[in-house]
Parts: C-alpha cells; sequence; structure tokens
C-alpha cells in the first residue's frame, strides 16, 4: 500500500505534517534517519506509519515508562493490537510471557535496560526486524540535557552492518547533539530532518524579581487575574507542594505534581487537569510528556531551567491548538548559583573520580563505593561506563568536558534571562534558527498584547458536600 | 494522629516486650523469624505489613514525636507506652486485616477503579479514554473481567452498582470511609479526588484519610469473602488474599517435613543452619493448622512454660529460658505459639 492511503486509511489524516514524508520515505528505502520535531508536531507519525508499509517488527527504545505507555495507547488508539511494552515495571512472568511472545507483535517496546540483556537481544535477532527507533534520542548525548548514561550503552547494539535502518526521534537537538546521535548510534549516512522549534503563537516574558516571596506574591497575583489552564514549573518537589498550598489558599484550583507522588494520584493529577478540574499545576519537570492538553494557556517558571532545550520543550506545551500562550519567566540573582548546585551535583570532580576508581579496583561493591565517595547515583552510573572503555586520566578528561557543555548551556541560560534584545531571537539564536516573528514576541520588544489572557469571570467555589450514594449514580447511573 | 494511633496500639499490645525496630518490621511486612514470630505472639497481625513502603526516617520522626509528647518511653532499647500515651489510644479498635492482605488489597482497589471508569464510559458510548490505571496486568485483568461477562454493558453497570451499594452500606464501615471509597473511583465527568482534595472537603489530614482508606479496603474485602451475593466485586477481589503465608524457602522446608525428612537432615539438605530450619518450624507453626508440636515439645513442658508466662506476664525469651533452662530457644518459641490449652 501507498503511503499516502495508510495515512489516510489507517491514521485518518488527509496530508502529511512538514517533514514527516520525508522522514517515512527514507525509511521505507532503508535509510537510517533522524527527526527532530518540537513535540506535539507528529513525530510518532514517523515510525507508526512505516510500520504498516514494511515487512518485520519495529523495535522502539524509549527511556521512560511514562513515554512507553503513551505511546502504547496512541497505538491502540489506532485500533492497533500488535503491542508489547517491556519495562521493569513488568514482573517476572509478564516479562517472560512477553518474550515467548515476542514474534506475534508489530511493535515492541523496551527500555534501554531491557535491551542491553543477552537474553533479551538474541531474541531480537531472531525477530525479523523492520526498522529500530530510538525515542528521545538526545539522551544519549551529555551534550544534551537529559542525558542518561544508560543509553550510552546502545552503542554496541548498532554496530553491525547488514542491521534494519535506524530511526533517531528527539523534540530538540543541537549541532553538537546530532553528531552525537549520529556516531553513537552508528548512523549510516542519516537523513536528517530538522523542523523548526519557534512557535510564533507563544509569547515570551522574563521578570527579574527580588527573591521567592516576591516570586510567590508575582504569581498568586498573576494567577487571580488571568486565565489558565497552565503549568508553574518549580525546581523541588518540596517546593512544588509548597507553592500549591498557598495557591490552594487563594482559592485556585491547583494542585503539585513530581515523581514523589504514588502512581494513582499522578494519574488523577494529569486526569483532573486535562478534564479542567484543575486549573493550574505546579510541578518539577517530571510532568509534561505524555500529557495531551491542546489549550494550556500560560507555562510560568519559578526556577531557571538548566538548558535551553529543556526551557523550550517546557514551554513547547503551551498553545498546541494554535491559539496563543504566554511563557513567563520569573528570575532572582541567586538563581543561577541554585541551579548551578543541582546541575554539578550529579557530576564528579577529579578528587572524586580517583577515590571511586580506588575503591572499586579494591573489589569494595559499587553502592559502598558509591557512598564513600559521596557520589550520586547518577554520578556513579556515569563513572561506571566511562571506566569500561577508558583509564583514569581520559575519564576525568572526559568527565571535565561535559563540565564545561553543562556550564556553558547554564551561561546560555543567563544571557536568555539577562538579555536585552529581543527574547525570542535569543532562543533560536541557540539552535541556529532566526526568528520571523515581529508582533507579540516577548517582553524585550515590547510589543506584547495580553488582552487575551485577562480574567473575565469570577471562579465558583467547587461544592464541597460529599455524598457517596450521589457519587456512584453519577459514575453508574 | 491517626498513625500515631496505630503505633500506640501495637506498642501496647507488645507491652515493653519490643524495640520501635520491632513495630517498624511488621509495619512493612519484613518476611523474617523475628518479625513473623511477634505478630503471632502479640497479636499484630491486622497491623502485618500495612505499610510497606515506609520510610525509616520517616518512621523515626514520629517515634521521636511520641517521646517528645511523652506518649511512650524507650528503657534500653524497648518501648513503654505511658499513662499518657493509653490516654490516647482512644481510637476506636483498628479492624485492619493486614495479615491476610498484604498490599492485594491495593490491587483489588486498582481493579474496580478502572471497572468503574470503563463501565461509566462505555455505557455513554464513549470507548476511547485514557485508563486511569497504567499497570499493564490491572488492565489485563479488567479487560478479561469484562470479556466474560455475557449481559449488556448498561446491566453489567447497574449490577456492579448494586452490589457497591449494598457492601457500601452493610460493612461495617465509617461514613467516612464509604466516602472516601467512592470518591477515589473516577468515571465520565467525574476524576478522583487527590488524597488532598478528599482531606480539604473531609477536613481531615491527608495521612488520616490514607489511612482510613486502607482499613475500608480490608473490611470491604473481608466482607465479600463472607458474603456470596456480589459476584461482580467478589471476583475483582480474586486473588488478592494471601494464599501461602509461608515464605519460599520455609515453604521449601515444609515439604521436606512431609517427606518425613527431620529438622537436622534438612539443615544438611538445604545446607543451611540449623537455626534457620528452626526458624522456618516456627512460621509454619505461626501458620499451617496441623503443625506437629509433639514431634518437638511435650504436653507437660507447654503447660510447665506456659504457667510461667502467666505468672511472670512476659513471653520475652530470655526471662522465660531462665526458668526452664532444660528447654531450647527453638522450643519455647514453638510452645508461645502453641498457646496455652493443651488438647488430648
Amino acid at each position: 500500500m501507498d503511503i499516502q492511503d495508510v495515512l489516510q486509511q489507517r491514521f485518518g489524516y488527509v496530508a502529511f505534517r512538514p517533514g514527516q514524508e520525508e522522514v517515512i520515505r527514507h525509511i521505507v528505502a532503508g535509510r537510517d534517519a533522524v527527526a527532530i520535531f518540537p513535540t506535539g508536531m507528529g513525530k510518532s507519525l514517523c515510525y507508526q506509519l512505516p510500520a504498516y508499509v514494511m515487512d518485520g517488527a519495529v523495535v522502539v527504545i524509549s527511556p521512560l515508562v511514562a513515554l512507553m505507555e503513551d505511546q502504547v495507547a496512541n497505538l491502540r488508539n489506532h485500533k492497533e493490537k500488535r503491542i508489547v511494552a517491556i519495562n521493569s515495571f513488568l514482573s517476572r512472568q509478564e516479562k517472560e510471557l512477553a518474550l515467548n511472545t515476542l514474534h506475534q507483535y508489530k511493535f515492541i517496546f523496551l527500555s534501554p535496560e531491557m535491551l542491553m540483556q543477552t537474553a533479551v537481544q538474541q531474541l531480537i535477532e531472531q525477530l525479523n526486524v523492520a526498522f529500530y527507533v530510538v525515542d528521545e534520542a538526545h539522551c544519549i548525548s551529555e551534550w544534551g540535557f537529559d542525558f542518561r548514561p544508560d543509553y550510552l550503552r546502545m552503542k554496541e547494539i548498532f554496530a553491525g552492518s547488514k542491521r534494519a535502518p535506524v530511526l533517531a526521534l528527539t523534540a530538540t537537538a543541537s549541532e553538537k547533539v546530532i553528531e552525537d546521535i549520529t556516531s553513537y548510534l552508528q548512523l549510516n549516512q542519516p537523513h536528517i530532518e530538522r523542523q523548526p522549534i519557534d512557535r510564533p503563537s507563544i509569547s515570551y516574558r522574563v521578570l527579574h524579581l527580588e527573591n521567592q516571596l516576591a516570586k510567590t506574591d508575582w504569581i498568586i497575583e498573576r494567577l487571580s487575574v488571568t486565565i489558565g489552564p497552565g503549568i508553574i514549573y518549580v525546581a523541588s518537589r518540596k517546593r512544588a507542594d509548597e507553592l500549591a498550598a498557598v495557591l490552594q489558599e487563594k482559592g485556585i484550583r491547583v494542585a503539585s505534581y513530581h515523581g514523589g507522588k504514588e502512581q494513582d494520584e499522578r494519574s488523577i493529577i494529569q486526569e483532573q487537569f486535562v478534564q479542567g478540574d484543575l486549573e493550574w499545576i505546579c510541578a518539577t519537570n517530571a510532568f509534561g510528556m505524555g500529557i495531551h492538553k491542546d489549550d494550556i494557556r500560560q507555562i510560568i517558571h519559578e526556577h531557571l531551567p538548566a538548558t535551553p532545550s529543556a526551557y523550550v520543550q517546557e514551554v513547547g506545551r503551551a498553545g498546541r491548538d494554535g491559539e496563543k500562550a504566554a511563557a513567563t519567566l520569573l528570575y532572582s540573582e541567586r538563581d543561577i548559583q541554585k541551579l548551578k548546585f543541582i546541575v554539578f551535583e550529579d557530576l564528579p570532580d577529579e578528587q572524586q573520580i580517583r577515590y571511586y576508581h580506588s575503591l572499586m579496583q579494591t573489589g569494595v561493591s559499587g553502592s559502598l563505593a558509591t557512598e564513600q565517595s559521596g557520589l550520586t547515583e547518577v554520578a556513579a552510573r556515569l563513572l561506571d561506563y566511562y571506566f569500561e572503555q577508558f583509564d583514569e586520566e581520559n575519564v576525568i578528561r572526559q568527565i571535565r568536558q561535559i563540565f564545561q557543555v553543562k556550564e556553558r548551556q547554564i551561561a546560555d541560560m543567563e544571557r536568555f534571562v539577562r538579555s536585552e534584545d529581543c527574547l525570542r531571537e535569543k532562543l533560536l539564536s541557540y539552535f541556529g534558527e532566526k526568528s520571523a516573528t515581529t508582533f507579540d514576541c516577548c517582553s524585550q520588544c515590547q510589543n506584547i498584547a495580553d488582552e487575551w489572557l485577562v480574567r473575565t469571570t469570577v471562579e465558583q467555589k467547587r461544592s464541597t458536600k460529599l455524598d457517596w450514594k450521589e457519587r456512584l449514580h453519577q459514575l453508574l447511573g | 494522629m491517626v498513625f500515631i494511633s496505630i503505633l500506640l496500639t501495637m506498642f501496647q499490645r507488645l507491652h515493653g516486650e519490643r524495640s520501635a525496630q520491632g513495630v517498624y518490621h511488621i509495619l512493612r511486612g519484613k518476611r523474617s523469624g523475628q518479625t513473623l514470630q511477634d505478630v503471632e505472639n502479640y497479636q499484630l497481625k491486622p497491623f502485618y505489613s500495612l505499610f510497606p513502603n515506609l520510610s525509616t526516617d520517616g518512621y523515626r520522626r514520629q517515634i521521636e514525636r511520641l517521646i517528645a509528647e511523652g506518649l511512650i518511653r524507650i528503657e534500653n532499647q524497648v518501648v513503654y507506652v505511658t499513662d499518657k500515651g493509653r490516654k490516647n489510644m482512644l481510637h476506636a479498635p483498628w479492624r485492619f486485616n493486614g495479615w491476610e492482605y498484604r498490599g492485594g488489597e491495593r490491587e483489588f482497589v486498582k481493579r474496580l477503579a478502572l471497572t468503574v471508569q470503563t463501565l461509566s464510559y462505555i455505557r455513554t458510548g464513549q470507548t476511547m479514554f485514557a485508563p486511569i490505571q497504567k499497570e499493564l496486568h490491572i488492565q489485563q485483568f479488567v479487560k478479561e473481567f469484562l470479556r466474560r461477562q455475557t449481559v449488556s454493558v448498561d446491566e453489567l453497570a447497574k449490577r456492579v452498582h448494586k452490589e457497591l451499594v449494598q457492601i457500601l452500606s452493610e460493612a461495617n464501615l465509617t461514613d467516612l470511609q464509604r466516602t472516601i471509597l467512592s470518591y477515589r473511583l473516577t468515571g465520565v465527568q467525574l476524576t478522583a479526588y487527590t488524597w488532598e482534595q478528599i482531606a480539604e472537603a473531609l477536613n481531615s489530614p491527608v495521612t488520616s484519610v490514607q489511612i482510613y482508606f486502607l482499613e475500608s479496603l480490608h473490611i470491604v474485602l473481608d466482607f465479600i469473602e463472607e458474603h456470596e451475593d456480589m459476584p461482580l466485586v467478589k471476583s475483582l477481589a480474586v486473588g488478592c488474599r494471601v494464599e501461602n503465608y509461608l515464605t519460599q524457602s520455609a515453604e521449601r522446608s515444609r515439604k521436606l517435613v512431609q517427606q518425613g525428612y527431620s529438622i537436622e537432615q534438612i539443615a544438611s539438605l538445604r545446607n543451611l543452619k540449623l537455626s534457620t530450619i528452626e526458624d522456618h518450624m516456627v512460621e509454619m507453626a505461626a501458620n499451617v493448622k496441623t503443625f506437629p508440636y509433639e514431634e518437638f515439645v511435650t504436653a507437660e513442658q507447654i503447660q510447665k512454660v506456659w504457667q510461667q508466662i502467666d505468672r511472670l506476664q512476659t513471653k520475652r525469651l530470655r526471662v522465660l529460658k531462665e526458668r526452664c533452662a532444660e528447654l531450647s530457644y527453638f522450643q519455647l518459641r514453638l510452645i508461645i505459639i502453641h498457646g496455652k490449652r493443651v488438647d488430648s
């Protein structure tokens, strides 16, 4: 079947969105490809569709369980039942069942850890694989904002010369990250498809405030006079809870969301936000991936994100419906220091590296060595990976490089918040793009028209009378 | 406050014979000989495995708070409930049944939540929705459950509704618990409340709401277990009760006992210490109704030890060992589990 027919019959779209067709044609032709599509611009279709014109299974490697589930749900909505997701959340029996029946599936989702297991690799080798997909491929690069040492191990997997094509997907990636993706995943002259990340419907604001107290006051005032739905990104779980509590007191329909909450609770909060029961979410960067809500009108950052990519991705969750959306970053002097502390906490210094290495050589257990050299879990995994292939001096050199990259990214963010010129221009410059926006641009251009943001309705307080019989009746008739 | 009341109840039952750590292990559901014996000896089975995720830090803070408020005191590691503490245990008796469920209750309520959500959507003609339960095995269970039904969706929703009303009305729940349970369910246009939202609406702390919820699940599951006229909800509860109370290792030892091996033989067969096999025997004694006590202790020995227990008002092994030097610690442990009554 022609890809155009599949697009209509299976997915119900009349036309491709920009860039999709190019990527799909290359994959179908057996070429490797890298697709850089901003969030919400139809990245998933790039691998979903070719699956139906090619023989064999599509193996998707996805770093986050939440993302994996989201992709699975999405395919199910398109009436695809031949899907399996294998990750560490499965019980041993479930995993065995899935692995034993692997050949039945069209889409096989794997976490990086699963892919690294020899048994799993052997099973995959026996399959007829149409092509591989590496989702969130920027995680493979220490230049990316989401570096995952697990991902680096995939290097070995794609080494063979006769392997199926690989499609690397990511929402944002600088040139350097694309180089890393290409070399680590051993891509063979990949087709690179990049869609612009600029979103003209989003206007940018940076506000300099004295301290956190001033930020809190600003947010309270802002939420009382402007509309949601919106997300407030904060630096920590604790702060998310704190701020949500303050806002609740003011009668705002808000909840906090972060990785420390139990899964049921997170599902409920997501659902309430999507349904509109909650107008605001105070979240850490754990919130966002896999949320399908097109009408988010505001994104407020109470803290400074670590990289321009992270910022662009978080802001990009607003205004998916194409209507106007407002991004506001609240900045105070000490934020840079705080950010450096958080970012460099996971990066070992020279002394720690040497000490950790000496401990490991004397046969001390990994967890003990981690603790004794004062490393975080992430830092230890990073070192483990590097020590497998480099000697001590080169590991130190590698880590120093990462340090420099992160420092540069933070400097980029600092230049962004201190910019006296167009904010959009500045942000896009980090990705080699230029701005074409001439109105409703940013607080530096001073051409923002905010009338649409003004709240005109008064918040109705939700009735608090709870009646269990009535509730059951409403649920089940 | 509610959590503190649970701790006080437990420390009271242990009346000055165990450290704070012992209670921590019980709440976390540790499967070690000592913990399993403690729950047996001090009637603490209902509290077993109530909070599998309880953190050391969180627990320590609660203990510090109990001490600071003068509700307990600790001497030589052992916890005593003070008079003030006893006055603070005003709560009506807890009706947990942790021993039987050990987390299975959460499985049940997840299935229930997804079933109700699915029925709520499908009966209004909406076949597409974001499932409130993301875990694959829950989704598969509910799918299988729904596939087995032969009546229409409307009828099925009606029947589940009827069963739920019956359970909530007749099981011995408080009104608060009925409310919490029903508001943790999701449907069309009605998303479940978060813990905070329920807490606010009921004007009660979040942890209390969560604990009452947990207790209500045990009460509901016990109720379902005892009644036959609620087939639908009953089949959602399948497998949520513990079927085999023994640890895997103890289970292996049990099979060898059945085949007639002595404990010394089992120890050498399994290449384990004798004391480990003795732990297994104690675990079996606590959980298997037909444990062959007579192979290890005599009726006279049982009587003698229980006289001491009654006289000294303690089950502490060290104290009992001083009075009954001829018995091993293993025998003493068995006798405590055996209980006072001597048949035959």
